[in-house]
């Protein structure tokens, strides 16, 4: 049996047991991440049973998310019109390991999970000086001195509504009855000014896999919406132009994965039971806190740009454009492939155009030549046009536009080959990002403390954001050499500390931008799993551990 | 002044004293890239090869370099496979009929091979890595390769046996004898020195300088299907099959190299042509103390850019051993976690960009075999030295 563009009928996801940030995204303007430790277990247990029915699932966090577009598309922006308060929760191995048994744990397949977060930072890349902020030692949650044992997320549109539920969650978990205490509380907002925009003033988030799978027997109803005409050669592996699908697998377990290639990933690679079996339906979440240092970041834009400027080949060159070649894309999200010299805050706004383009192809696919038409009749999200007017892509395989350190480029080199071998690989490594930005803008408070709450899920920490971050982030040759580059953006290097971009002008002349500062520092965190709502409900709260 | 010859992988030295013998190597690569020239040709046509000999073709083009860059350990192991499974098959021997014995390989077919020294509790010590193809030690031995049979023309090199025992001598172990290392007479490259007790050199049957060499010709040629010209390296490699598709290698080297000729370029690889180790990223690991390890990566052949041999070893003075390294808190239990940590290299070339594009030709029809099994079964690849010093120029020109 197929599906509708054809490949195999997709997977009917357990959307009423999944929790709902995994694979749909919270995607609220107020998120609130109150970090616990177990203490009184049997009273943590209880405590949890009453949290369990509260936890929000896929379906639900679907289901708004759904018509929140529908109605934005309809009636444009709706700020405060309509409202959800959502609840998640999710578990560090020795949380786990608490409310279950070390041998429980010792069966997931993932060492760094088990590990943990701070004992995997110097692999990251982290400080390896104990004085240094970003070692564990000083981080201000998920430390040595700081252990975590699970994280609850609340997101709402209303700050007020997030205020009520924080404060009733935080009293059920952390009161006299609630066995957990708190270790640190982050609350999270977006930008009030350039909402959608991290603290560097880059729109963020703007490529995310497409999840296949359905929500019901019924064979359209998709998880990821599909935009793309079926006649349309990309509509069997895009959702929307520029967004791949991806077997659901690669970010919850138990679940079809990508096919390895060359094997046609049309059809999934067989699911695998998971170990633990309760583990089924649950996915691995990754938290960093970063530190933002606004100023240090602009002011090494505005310094080296001039300095650059002067050599020849990059006459002229803006610190606004410099930034771009380090971020990839300009502030307003438009890609460096499609606006060169300038930003472009109209293909910005577009978010299919701004994310339709490839580094080898154009289009990002063989044998394209143009925009995919889209469906008439979906109604299509806020400020994409139904015809790609804006400027073209242009093929960049050697980094002319877009340098191959490009932070954009690093942890999503598209239709370009890697040091792993052909494009379809870079499917399986794949995360769901879903960060938020704390602290003041820089503007209002330029003293105060500010950052990402970087959040991803996958099924493999090791495999997708541990080998993100320190096969193709950190290192200087991969996934692409010649010229090759570290990201210049986030990149850590505790044994060199030296971080180089490589950009490459109009003659194909490279010219090297190197530093020692850093702008984005670590401060906390944890490697944590999201169990599915039934497993909180009937295993984690279990008087006795499974056996 | 002298002809140009083809240099030994990394510069190596082991030929400088035998008779004929850096003669004999040029001789041997240059038909490697003659095959390769042939083997283009038969799909685009005489004389339209984008492949070419960059050493002998006269007039020198100006040529620009492109590095390309895969991971050392076996991605086909970690495919279907826990990681921990996968750490552990990369050190189970494959075994496979030859000239009617069995011989063994180890399983790592990225180009780059090791071998892991333990002491008596079973912690590792040291990890030797090798990325030297076969051809050149079969050629050290006895003056060519056994993959080829040198014609009435060739140069008369006969190598330096003896050479080779005192290589084996001074990096695998003292006690190593000439007997040890031949079969029927001859260097044979599964000896128990290079297999069971150590890493010589390359012993994969896919990890060889001629398929290196075969990979970029077949690479070379552009591909289309249903009209539109394919540029995606898993679909090149599907419609062109030119390697191992689940390697990280292959589609990489193949991807890169068709990329390359995409340009309309003429394109080879860069000399000395060799795989080279490029990089170990130590990142994260630490000391039994949670300090940051030191540099205990030894080159032990080849040239800085062009490295051929390695040995990761902790040195005496610091009290431990590679065993007790841990890698973001894993201990090192198995040495492909230090393959995982390598990257290899090798340097492509391209020069008259836009001056040689030939027309895409169709997917490869059929399973084409590959490379390798023709230096297993020991089948010669017949050459023709006067042939081919005739034909290069009029191919490359």
């Amino acid at each position: 049996m197929t599906g509708a563009a054809g490949g195999a009928l997709e997977p009917v996801l357990a959307a009423g047991d999944i929790q709902g940030d995994s694979l749909s995204g919270f995607r609220k303007d107020h998120q609130h991440y109150e970090f616990l430790k177990v203490g009184d277990v049997a009273t943590a247990k209880r405590s949890l049973a009453r949290l369990a029915p509260r936890l929000s699932p896929l379906a639900d966090v679907h289901m708004f998310n759904r018509l929140f577009r529908h109605m934005r598309t309809r009636r444009g922006e709706i700020p405060g019109t309509l409202s959800s308060t959502w609840i998640n929760v999710a578990f560090t191995s020795s949380g786990l390991a608490a409310l279950t048994s070390q041998a429980e744990v010792a069966q997931f397949d993932d060492e760094a999970f088990k590990l943990g977060l701070a004992a995997r930072a110097g692999k990251l890349g982290d400080p390896v000086d104990p004085q240094a902020e970003g070692h564990p030692a000083r981080w201000v949650v998920g430390g040595p001195q700081t252990p975590v044992d699970a994280v609850v997320i609340v997101g709402s549109d209303s700050a007020d509504n997030l205020a009520t539920t924080v404060t009733d969650v935080v009293s059920l978990l952390t009161g006299t009855d609630g066995g957990f205490t708190t270790v640190w509380s982050e609350p999270c907002d977006v930008r009030a000014d350039l909402p959608g925009h991290e603290h560097f003033g880059f729109r963020d988030g703007i490529s995310q896999p497409g999840i296949r799978g359905r929500l019901s027997q019924d064979a359209d109803s998709y998880l990821t919406p599909r935009y793309l005409e079926p006649a349309d050669p990309r509509a069997a592996r895009f959702s929307r132009p520029g967004q791949p699908l991806v077997w659901p697998g690669e970010f919850v377990l138990g679940l079809p994965r990508q096919q390895v290639p060359p094997a046609d990933d049309l059809e999934p690679a067989p699911a695998v039971p998971p170990q633990p079996a309760w583990a089924a339906d649950g996915s691995f979440l990754v938290i960093r806190r970063l530190r933002q240092d606004v100023a240090a970041f602009t002011g090494f834009i505005e310094q080296t740009a001039a300095q650059l400027s002067e050599q020849p080949g990059l006459e002229g060159l803006s610190p606004q454009r410099l930034a771009a070649l380090i971020v990839g894309r300009w502030p307003s999200g438009a890609p460096l492939t499609r606006a060169p010299d300038a930003d472009d805050p109209d293909l910005g706004a577009d978010d299919f155009a701004a994310n339709d383009f490839g580094y080898v192809s154009p289009w990002g696919q063989s044998g394209t030549s143009g925009p995919p038409e889209l469906v008439t009749t979906r109604p299509l999200p806020h400020g994409v046009a139904p015809h790609d007017v804006h400027p073209r892509p242009v093929a960049d395989a050697g980094g002319l536009l877009c340098p191959h350190g490009a932070h954009v480029r690093k942890i999503n080199p598209r239709d370009q080959g890697t040091d792993l071998g052909g494009p379809r690989n870079t499917l399986r490594r794949r995360i769901l990002r879903r960060g938020m930005p704390f602290g003041p803008q820089h503007a209002t408070a330029p003293d105060a403390s500010r950052g990402l709450m970087f959040a991803c899920y996958q099924a493999s920490i090791q495999d997708q954001f541990e080998f993100l971050s320190t096969n193709w982030v950190n290192r200087f040759s991969a996934p692409r050499a010649d010229p090759g580059g570290a990201d210049l953006l986030i990149a850590e290097s505790a044994a060199t500390a030296r971080r180089t971009l490589i950009l490459v002008d109009k003659s194909g002349k490279q010219h090297e931008v190197a530093t020692l500062a850093t702008w984005v520092t670590p401060t906390g965190g944890g490697y944590f799993f999201a169990p599915a709502i039934s497993a909180v409900r009937d295993v984690l709260t279990a008087e006795t551990p499974p056996s | 002044m002298a002809a140009p010859l083809f240099r030994p992988p990394g510069d190596l030295t082991d030929f400088d004293g035998i008779p004929h013998q850096r003669e004999a190597w040029d001789a041997t690569m240059t038909t490697f890239f003659l095959q390769a020239i042939q083997r283009a040709e038969q799909e685009v046509g005489a004389g339209k090869a984008q492949i070419f000999d960059a050493v002998h073709a006269l007039p020198q083009p100006s040529l620009t370099e492109a590095t390309i860059i895969w991971n050392g350990f076996p991605k086909t192991l970690l495919d279907g496979n826990t990681h921990e499974q996968a750490l552990q098959l990369a050190e189970q021997l494959l075994s496979f009929r030859l000239g009617g014995r069995t011989v063994q390989a180890r399983p790592q077919d990225e180009y780059l091979e090791w071998h892991a020294t333990r002491d008596t509790s079973g912690r590792i010590t040291a990890v030797d890595f090798t990325c030297e193809g076969p051809e050149y030690w079969t050629a050290l031995a006895h003056g060519y390769p056994d993959s080829v049979q040198p014609g009435a023309g060739a140069p008369p090199a006969k190598g330096d046996l003896d050479a080779v025992v005192e290589l084996y001598r001074k990096f695998v172990s003292p006690s190593v004898q000439k007997q040890d290392l031949l079969h029927n007479g001859s260097y044979d490259p599964y000896n128990a020195w290079n297999i069971q007790q150590g890493a010589m050199h390359l012993t994969h049957p896919s990890n060889s300088l001629q398929a290196e060499v075969f990979l970029a010709g077949d690479a070379s040629v552009l591909r289309e299907k249903n009209g539109q010209l394919i540029e995606d390296d898993d679909e090149l490699i599907r419609c062109a099959q030119y390697g191992v598709p689940t390697r990280s290698s292959d589609p990489t080297i193949g991807g890169s190299v068709n990329g390359l000729a995409r340009t309309g370029a003429l394109v080879s690889l860069a000399e000395p042509v060799g795989l080279y180790i490029d990089s170990l990223d130590t990142t994260g690991w630490t000391r039994p103390d949670g300090s940051p390890v030191g540099d205990y990566w030894t080159i032990l052949r080849g040239s800085p850019t062009a490295v051929v041999r390695a040995r990761y070893e902790v040195p005496a003075s610091e009290g431990f051993a590679v065993g007790d390294i841990q890698i973001g808190g894993e201990p090192i239990a198995f040495p492909g976690q230090v393959a995982e940590a390598i990257s290899m290299k090798l340097t492509g070339v391209a020069g008259e960009q836009g001056q040689h594009a030939a027309p895409p030709v169709p997917c490869v029809s059929g399973v084409q075999p590959l490379v390798a099994p023709a230096i297993i079964s020991g089948a010669p690849v017949e050459m023709l030295f006067q042939h081919s010093r005739a034909h290069r120029h009029e191919v490359v020109v």
